[in-house]
């Protein structure tokens, strides 16, 4: 198996092999947690903290880790951190604890932690499984922030945003307040919402593997007619 | 090593480290998580008058509210050389989200002289009832004279879930500081 | 016993567990590509929370006896990933075709966001009644029954949401969908739809 370089294990999680856009893995909390641009943030930093410490944790242990228990050791780690988090956050940042409710320790269930625990932090270097944790998991807080900015900008007619720690709004910037449509800060506009977002990305995907493919053709068809 | 010894050992002791740190972290995240709480309903009760005012605590048997799931908590506030019972509610509807809420029934007029949203949580449709005139315009009276009592309006899922709370309280109220049962 | 009925036909329709309070996406999004895997998924799911629910009710009395609360996660998610694996040691034996027919759905269970918010509802049992607005009059038993008809209810529900979702499927798989739209993303375009349904139009029913 090829060595990946650095900044690859980091840069792929984010575009190429986003967790969400692209492989559809670890969709509970998106659809949940994204009425604002708040709650993203937070879900996506609690999910970014949460992936490093695993993978950092799981990667020590790697050489000692029977292989029988590995997944009740996994899910062990993968609890205790994601507990650790909710009640820091519960603390600190109360507003947004309780806005995300039940969503923190759903991040324990999250297909993207034990995927990447067991596919990457279990064969790899210390060093590789944090750059993994911290690309996958900022992969994960953009795509919550894309699809929380569009719900958020048609729910509510703008951005406001509130200081975790003490609850105070920060600012709030309601430029379409006047046409906003409640439907998508509900489940049902966050489902059209995902569903357009994911259509409109597969099609761009297509589009350029459409491209690509015409431009190898051409690539073909030049040398074949140098070579004759 | 005994395959049979070795596994178990190996997960308990991985569970008892973590653990263990669980337990650090969660002890020392419970002092500040007791301070959020007191804040909260202080914050919430100073935001209710204006001017000084002096929360009492009420008799054991008006604080048993077994048949009333929506009242969290009652407290008598003297506000001004006046008195009111503030009645600390909450509606729980997964759909539109938790509003937390305060009405304050003034003894005297029976009417509803204060009211505050103590938490939001994630709800575009509770917005409209943080502004206190909102609520009392929206208020709509029953009945007349003696026995009225003002009760929400609006048929929505939070504007239900918050009339349903309302009621309770002054359901509550009617049966207990109303001078006997009506 | 109104209330039971009331309880089971809000968990099972107006608070859909899917399409109210979305959880449980993952594997709504991913099994429902064929119908058969669907029934398999949504039955062995209900069994699967019933008995989680039935365990993890007595053991969250154990965790609060002791104070240690806020191990209730940790050792919820160890007892569902147990009751997953004897109920697949429990298929394997009794039905090997059942078995080949689920195949990887059955340890999926395990990270079924649905599984662990049943579960959760344990710990909070105030703010369980609450959100169905329920009054409890009958003490620890009552707590015991109404968390377990709960528990039917959302797995019936989630499995409800499952097999529609899957029919559905079937019908836009051979609709003729913009390109790129294909698959996933129409079938999230028609889930919305679908939580309209369920979220206002079984509103005030029960």
């Amino acid at each position: 198996m090829e060595k990946q370089s650095k900044k690859s294990i980091f840069i792929n999680p984010l575009i190429k092999e986003n967790a969400i856009l692209i492989n559809l893995l670890g969709m509970c909390p998106v659809l949940g947690v994204t009425t604002s641009i708040n709650n993203a943030l937070g879900m996506g930093v609690a999910v970014i903290l949460v992936l490093f410490c695993t993978n950092t944790f799981i990667s020590l242990i790697r050489k000692w880790v029977p292989d029988e228990v590995r997944i009740p050791v996994f899910i062990v780690i993968i609890a205790c951190f994601v507990t650790m988090i909710e009640y820091l956050m519960k603390a600190f940042t109360p507003d947004l604890a309780s806005n995300l409710g039940l969503f923190i320790p759903m991040i324990t269930v999250n297909c993207i932690i034990l995927g990447r625990a067991e596919a990457f932090a279990s064969k790899n270097t210390v060093v590789d499984s944090m750059l993994d944790g911290l690309g996958t998991g900022i992969g994960f807080l953009g795509s919550c922030l894309l699809l929380a900015f569009f719900r958020e900008v048609l729910g509510t007619g703008g951005i406001s945003f509130n200081n975790p720690f003490t609850g105070k709004q920060l600012f709030s910037f309601l430029p379409l307040e006047a046409i906003k449509m409640p439907i998508f800060v509900q489940t049902s506009g966050a489902f059209m919402m995902f569903g357009l977002i994911l259509g409109v990305f597969f099609a761009i995907q297509l589009k350029i593997e459409e491209s690509k493919k015409l431009k190898e053709k051409k690539a073909k068809e030049n040398l074949a007619k140098e070579v004759k | 090593m005994n395959k049979f010894v070795k596994l178990p050992l190996f997960l308990g002791g991985v569970s008892l480290i973590f653990c263990t740190t669980l337990a650090i972290v969660v002890n020392f995240c419970k002092p500040q998580m007791e301070k959020n709480e007191q804040k909260k309903t202080e914050e919430a009760y100073a935001s209710l008058y204006e001017g000084e005012i002096n929360i009492l605590d009420l008799d054991e048997k008006y604080l048993d509210f077994k048949d009333y799931s929506q009242i969290k908590d009652l407290k008598k506030i003297e506000h001004e050389g006046k008195n009111s019972y503030v009645y600390s509610l909450t509606t729980q509807d997964p759909q539109s989200g938790t509003v937390s809420f305060m009405l304050g029934i003034d003894s005297e007029a029976n009417k509803v002289d204060a009211y505050t949203v103590v938490a939001n949580n994630n709800s575009g449709y509770a917005k409209q009832f943080e502004n206190v005139d909102a609520v009392k315009d929206a208020l709509v009276k029953y009945g007349d004279g003696e026995g009225s009592f003002y009760r929400t309006a609006g048929a929505t899922k939070t504007e239900n879930a918050m009339k349903y709370a309302v009621n309770q309280a002054f359901l509550h109220y009617r049966n207990n500081f109303m001078g006997g049962n009506n | 016993m109104s209330a039971a009925f009331t309880l089971f036909m809000k968990a099972l329709l107006t608070s859909n567990v899917v399409f109210s309070l979305p959880y449980g996406i993952c594997s709504y999004l991913g099994v429902s590509k064929s119908k058969k895997n669907s029934i398999g998924m949504g039955l062995a799911l209900t069994f699967v929370t019933f008995l989680a629910t039935l365990i993890c009710f007595f053991l969250n009395m154990l965790l609060e006896q002791f104070e240690i609360g806020y191990m209730s996660t940790i050792c919820f998610i160890l007892v569902i990933a147990s009751v997953v694996q004897f109920v697949e040691m429990f298929v394997k034996k009794f039905s090997p075709s059942l078995y080949k027919a689920l195949g990887i759905y059955l340890p999926l269970i395990t990270t079924n966001c649905v599984v662990l918010y049943v579960v959760k509802q344990t710990t909070d049992m105030s703010a369980f009644y609450g959100s169905f607005n329920i009054t409890n009059s009958m003490g620890l038993l009552g707590d015991f029954l109404f968390i377990l008809i709960f528990a039917i209810g959302t797995a019936l529900g989630y499995f409800l949401a499952l097999y529609l979702f899957a029919v559905i499927r079937e019908k836009m798989d051979a609709a003729p969908t913009p390109k790129g739209f294909k698959g996933v993303a129409i079938g999230l375009i028609c889930s919305a739809i679908m939580a309209i349904v369920f979220i206002n139009g079984f509103a005030g029913v029960f």
